[in-house]
């Protein structure tokens, strides 16, 4: 297990960690419920081995971890964000997936804090891709009804 | 430039079914497949993109290699393949997302092919979202129970 200090407190408030999260989001005082399962999972992908999918993926980089901790730690905070299921992308980057079968998101947090996304719905239909630094982006996708 | 499928067409005929591992080692667990309301269990589009530098992802023929042969590999080189899923998708469905599919057998799995893009469809993370829906999970290994 690699230890991220800070993260090990469920009470954190998106600007505890997130000193610079927008403020055109409008946040709850309280994070999600699964917030604290959501950040152990993050944690957990440290330990993963390079070539841990078989196809030559490298190890996740400490860096998109403490990125990735940041991202959902302000989501949670998002009323109507939906636990995402997480991942490790093939360039060792954490990634995180929501699909509700009327939209679906994919979200790679790289090093550096920027967020690749693709976002696909079907009704209305609508596609999109992008590399971000703001989380605003992706809220009016990940609350969609 | 990558392969035009039209060059490439009728290699692998579009009857076939390719498969992909997905494997999620503890500690850590990835996920690599996801539950999609109305479709069901299916691979994350992260698991089956290419990573950077590599060209092509690797996938394999059902015809040639089979989903426990395919898992096998893995642990033949040292992969952690408890509770490994395999994903399997038609050749059709792959070309009708405009990419293609090409053999390139290798001495361990004569069965490997690559899903290569096309002059009408680059890699784009939109094309592995659109791939992974139409992706179905045809083995899964026993959590516990090595391959090899």
């Amino acid at each position: 297990m690699i230890p991220i200090v800070g993260f090990e407190q469920r009470s954190l408030g998106v600007h505890d960690v997130h000193p610079d999260a927008v403020t055109s989001v409008e946040y709850a005082a309280r994070a999600a419920t699964w917030l604290g399962d959501a950040l152990a999972h993050v944690e957990q992908l440290g330990a993963l081995p390079a070539n841990w999918d078989s196809y030559g993926s490298a190890p996740v980089a400490m860096s998109s971890i403490v990125q990735a901790c940041r991202f959902v730690t302000e989501l949670a905070h998002v009323p109507g964000v939906m636990r995402p299921a997480i991942t490790a992308t093939p360039d060792g980057e954490v990634g995180f997936c929501w699909d509700t079968g009327r939209w679906s998101l994919d979200a790679a947090v790289e090093p550096s804090g920027a967020i690749r996304y693709a976002f696909v719905a079907s009704d209305p239909p609508q596609e999109r891709e992008s590399v971000t630094r703001d989380i605003s982006d992706l809220i009016p996708l990940l609350t969609r009804s | 430039m990558p392969p035009d499928s039209d060059s490439r067409a009728g290699v692998v005929s579009p009857d076939e079914i390719i498969l992909r591992r997905l494997l999620s080692p503890k500690p850590g667990a990835p996920a690599t497949t996801q539950i999609r309301p109305g479709i069901g269990l299916t691979a994350t589009s992260f698991s089956l993109r290419p990573r950077r530098g590599e060209q092509y992802p690797s996938w394999s023929r059902l015809l040639l290699t089979s989903p426990e042969r395919l898992v096998e590999l893995a642990a033949e080189d040292g992969c952690d393949v408890r509770g490994a899923h395999v994903c399997a998708v038609a050749v059709q469905v792959v070309r009708e997302l405009r990419l293609d599919v090409v053999p390139d057998p290798t001495p361990a799995d004569h069965g490997h092919c690559l899903i290569v893009p096309t002059t009408r469809q680059p890699f784009t993370d939109i094309i592995w979202k659109r791939l992974a829906q139409k992706t179905r999970i045809v083995h899964t290994q026993p959590d516990g129970a090595s391959a090899a």
